[in-house]
């Protein structure tokens, strides 16, 4: 029988990654890739782990929605200073708090389900967030939530409350 | 007496949503279900069979809409907006400020004083008259009427913008999407244009009054005085 725990599933993506390998080559594609490992393990705090890299992607968890929130935008500082030179690369975001199964070392269900459509929905440069998840973070000095309102996501039958994450220009 | 209402949410998978704020107090809503939550807004939900559903309010009210697809119209001057749909068509006529994101919809925004944010897929978007825009789409061409402050980024989309030239700072980055920078008043602002391998045209003199930066990796980049 696999097991359900409470934590925050954040999703992460390169946005236009595809793109980016077509015009400037495979060895730019991988070194991205390489770099985007490194930041990713000197950012993660001891609550947050990889569960599995999706492509030019990641499923992390974290059992702490605060300390999520908080990777994920260190995680889109690191990305603000190009990784290669010349090359612009965003990333974006998007996190929820569920209750997902656990399958080994991955996570299984509705919830990751969910928090990857989520993920879909930012922007470059965004972290987007489930009210879920906002409200087990609680307030984080710096960070502003601005609703998004109720929001249909694909294959979900009942609107999902959303939120943006931002950071105050002196956090950032 | 009966508070001004301030802020509505509006949730509808299909319905087209017609948001119409004018100089009243009065929130009425035609072809849906009006409720008021605890915290003193209000939700709108569309009734059963609605093709096209009216709300009426006052001006500044705050708007939020959550749709699969179907037109969103709104007009009269709003407070801030924010609308997440899949598909379909916005048009937004006056917000202070704007959250907007989809997937293909077309987006057209005729002015909106403060923050504009702008997420799209493949969807066009056109704004007017913006204070601060910060906008990003992957293929969708994106064109700024005329902005104080911008930030814009596209994969593949094709970028216009114009900007007043008296003073705050357009960024555009494209990887393989055309840019096009139009002066639309006199001033002349600090440049920095690249392009990998795409023409960099600029006849301008670089001055201090702002600063317009676009870089690219195969697009061209053209700026030019209205």
């Amino acid at each position: 029988m696999s097991v359900a725990v409470s934590g925050a599933i954040v999703f992460t993506d390169i946005v236009g990654f595809t793109d980016v390998t077509d015009q400037h080559g495979d060895d730019a594609a991988e070194e991205i890739l390489t770099w985007q490992e490194k930041i990713v393990g000197s950012v993660l705090p001891p609550t947050g782990k990889v569960i599995k890299e999706l492509g030019d992607g990641l499923l992390l968890w974290f059992s702490n929605a605060r300390h999520a929130i908080e990777t994920s935008h260190r995680l889109q500082q690191c990305f603000e200073e190009q990784p290669v030179p010349g090359i612009a690369v965003w990333v974006r975001i998007g996190g929820h708090w569920g209750k997902p199964r656990w399958r080994g070392d991955d996570i299984i269900g509705r919830d990751v389900n969910l928090a990857s459509r989520i993920t879909d929905l930012a922007g470059p440069g965004e972290v987007l967030c489930s009210a879920a998840l906002v409200h087990a973070s609680g307030p984080i000095a710096g960070v502003r939530f601005e609703e998004l309102g109720p929001v249909f996501v694909r294959g979900f039958g009942e609107p999902v409350l959303l939120m943006r994450a931002s950071w105050e220009p002196s956090d950032a | 007496m009966t508070p001004v209402p301030t802020r509505i949410s509006i949730a509808s998978r299909s319905t087209a949503v017609i948001v119409i704020a004018s100089g009243g107090t009065e929130l009425s809503v035609e072809g849906g279900l009006l409720s008021s939550l605890p915290d003193g807004t209000f939700a709108v939900a569309p009734g059963p069979g609605v093709k096209v559903m009216h709300v009426h309010g006052p001006a500044r009210l705050a708007v939020t809409v959550g749709t699969s697809s179907g037109t969103i119209k709104m007009s009269g001057p709003l407070g801030r907006v924010a609308i997440v749909t899949r598909s379909g068509r916005i048009h937004i006529a006056e917000a202070e400020e704007l959250d907007v994101r989809t997937t293909s919809a077309v987006i057209e925004v005729g002015s909106c004083t403060g923050d504009c944010h702008v997420v799209s897929t493949s969807g066009k978007v056109k704004l007017g008259h913006v204070g601060e825009a910060h906008v990003s789409s992957v293929s969708g061409s994106v064109t700024v009427g005329l902005a104080g402050t911008a930030e814009v980024r596209t994969i593949s989309g094709n970028v216009s913008i114009g900007m007043a030239g008296t003073g705050g700072n357009i960024t555009v980055r494209t990887v393989s999407g055309a840019v096009e920078g139009v002066l639309v008043n006199g001033g002349s602002p600090s440049f920095s244009l690249s392009s990998v391998s795409g023409r960099v045209e600029c006849n301008i003199p670089s001055g201090n009054d702002g600063s317009f930066a676009a870089s690219t990796t195969s697009g061209a980049i053209r700026v030019s005085r209205q």
